[in-house]
């Protein structure tokens, strides 16, 4: 139920728990299953916690290391993606206090550099910087996860321990907003 | 741009954007996996296969530790020969910790006994009460004859246990009106003997004397014997004359040496006495023929009490006459004393009885009338005996031939007596024929 929503993940989550097992043996093959199943979610929650796709690819290396390093601490309860975002969430913030330290530039700088470097679609490009941008936080973990990776509300609701209700009027605000920014970009 | 097509993009920027670092991880872990195998996994599983070690070798030493502890010590090794065979492992409180018949005789007399943890006293007196119920110690039978030995490496101990056996037989025997010969032995448990005792099921205490016997007597052939019973051995020590003195000690099993039917002679030879009848309480003397061994000489505490010896004989006080008697009619071959009822010349450990009729001068080395002597006896331990009346000349002194009444010996005669009335050392010992 913690994995991606789409058809195949139904089977798929059923198998998390024994992966997580498999990986805790050392099964460098059920490590990569795990990954398959897992980047883009992580990925999707990375960028909408940081909004640089540099820092969120960094993040994510780290946040699979971690996973490979603890995963003898992980306590089967049915909600392994959880544990991961867990993992992911205290990594990110960890950075970013790092750089609030160093008072570094503004990820708003890099945000720019997700649609030159990687994303070759201008409107795929333009959409993604408009949601990093216009959207908050909450907002962005909210509609990426639902949007982009096809978790239900309720799903969202349970992984990022956010009230339903919240989760739903957060998003309904969230997308208005974001249609709107990129209606207006777009001219 | 509709929401929907907003969302596509959205939803095909985020999964082209999405880096794929699996490579770069798994070159991470691989390092990482292998510190964390060289760095967890193999001190424990060191750990776990020494403490493994180390249990099982505990336990190991555990196992056998126990076991040694529940094993029965043998400490002796007691066997008891009539014609049944019966061998008692003893443990050091005396227990029997095993037991085994070593003929079918044997095996009748231990029908339906459990001697194990029993103590060794109460399985002997099991054991004779057994042989005496099932016929195999006549309580008519003059010719009754045990032989028991013990082996043990202390002589002290083995010692100990032979007197309580012997003690205990002799009870049983007393308890179920029989009697007989003990043999006595202390066996030394030799591979020989180990061996000769395996090969003829024997007892290794009946090897020991079988080895003893055909040591003596180069004729006899220590296999043969070995198949004869002790009562067989016995008689065949009787014919050949055999000393057993260095062999086994000798014991009646009755307080009464008259009614013994095995006694042994001053050589400790076993013979064989007359079969006991009733007794005469005053008169009647005791008379075996005089010992004629040569290493043994009354004692001087004794008085010469042979009657027309030409010596003034000896009175002792009718209390000082012996218990046990030779019965009347066997008085003719019987050892013969003084009429009045003196005792025997002799010392305490080998008393001489004189024939009746018997005169003349005594040897001055054994004390026995010349006549019986003639001159055989060894003449050992320089002790010298008066010539006319047969004591200790340090008894004598000289006395008899200047006073008429000898030297008071009646009081030390009837000590003497008294001191062993059932022993067989008590007695001359000789052949009743």
């Amino acid at each position: 139920m913690l994995v991606p929503g789409n058809r195949d993940n139904r089977k798929k989550e059923q198998l998390t728990d024994t992966l997580m097992r498999e990986v805790a043996n050392g099964d460098r093959t059920a490590f990569e299953e795990l990954y398959r199943m897992t980047q883009n979610s992580v990925y999707c929650y990375l960028l909408s916690i940081v909004k640089s796709h540099s820092t969120a690819e960094d993040l994510m290396q780290d946040t699979y290391l971690s996973v490979r390093k603890s995963i003898q601490h992980y306590i089967p309860q049915g909600k392994p993606l959880a544990w991961i975002f867990t993992i992911a969430k205290n990594l990110a913030y960890m950075e970013l206090r790092r750089v609030q330290k160093q008072e570094t530039s503004d990820f708003s700088d890099e945000e720019n550099q997700i649609g030159v470097d990687v994303i070759s679609s201008t409107v795929d490009n333009l959409v993604l910087r408009k949601a990093l941008e216009v959207l908050n936080e909450q907002e962005r973990k909210i509609v990426l996860l639902h949007v982009t990776q096809g978790f239900k509300f309720r799903e969202v609701s349970s992984l990022l321990t956010i009230p339903l209700g919240t989760v739903l009027s957060c998003y309904n605000r969230a997308i208005k907003k974001l249609h709107k920014a990129v209606n207006e970009s777009s001219g | 741009m509709t929401r929907k097509e907003m969302k596509q993009s959205l939803k095909n920027a985020v999964l082209t954007a999405t880096p794929d670092v699996l490579g770069e991880i798994l070159a991470v872990q691989n390092d990482y996996a292998v510190v964390e195998f060289k760095k967890e996994s193999k001190p424990k599983s060191h750990i776990s296969f020494r403490m493994a070690s180390c249990a099982i070798a505990a336990a190991f030493m555990l196992i056998i530790g126990i076991f040694y502890m529940v094993q029965p010590t043998v400490d002796s090794i007691v066997s008891i020969d009539v014609n049944p065979g019966i061998e008692l492992s003893v443990d050091p409180q005396d227990t029997v910790v095993k037991y085994r018949a070593l003929n079918e005789d044997a095996v009748k007399v231990l029908d339906g006994m459990n001697l194990q943890g029993t103590e060794l006293g109460v399985a002997t007196d099991e054991i004779i009460d057994s042989m005496v119920q099932k016929g195999y110690l006549s309580p008519e039978s003059p010719e009754n004859t045990i032989l028991i030995s013990v082996a043990n490496d202390d002589a002290q101990k083995a010692q100990r246990l032979q007197n309580k056996l012997t003690t205990s037989v002799d009870n049983t025997l007393k308890r179920n009106n029989a009697k007989a010969t003990i043999l006595q032995q202390n066996e030394s448990l030799t591979d020989d003997v180990k061996s000769l005792a395996k090969e003829n099921n024997i007892s290794v205490g009946k090897a020991d004397f079988v080895k003893k016997l055909a040591a003596t007597d180069e004729s006899l052939n220590a296999q043969d014997l070995a198949a004869m019973s002790i009562k067989e051995l016995t008689s065949l020590v009787d014919i050949h004359q055999i000393e057993l003195s260095g062999v086994v000690t000798t014991e009646p099993s009755s307080e009464d040496p008259v009614d013994n039917d095995f006694v042994s002679d001053g050589d400790d030879n076993i013979v064989k006495d007359p079969p006991p009848s009733e007794p005469e309480p005053d008169n009647s003397s005791s008379n075996p023929s005089p010992d004629k061994k040569p290493d043994k000489k009354p004692s001087g505490d004794n008085d010469d009490t042979v009657k027309d010896s030409g010596i003034p004989p000896v009175t002792p006080p009718e209390s000082s006459e012996p218990a046990e008697e030779e019965p009347s009619e066997n008085s003719s071959s019987a050892v013969t004393s003084d009429p009045t009822g003196a005792p025997p010349i002799g010392d305490p450990d080998q008393n001489v009885l004189i024939e009746e009729g018997d005169i003349g001068p005594y040897c001055e080395y054994c004390g026995n009338l010349l006549s019986i002597c003639e001159g055989k006896c060894d003449q050992s331990e320089g002790k010298q005996f008066c010539q006319n009346c047969g004591q200790l000349l340090s008894v004598c002194n000289g006395a008899c031939t200047e006073a008429v009444e000898p030297v008071q010996p009646s009081s030390a005669a009837e000590g003497n007596l008294g001191k062993n009335p059932g022993s067989i050392e008590g007695a001359v010992m000789q052949k009743g024929t």
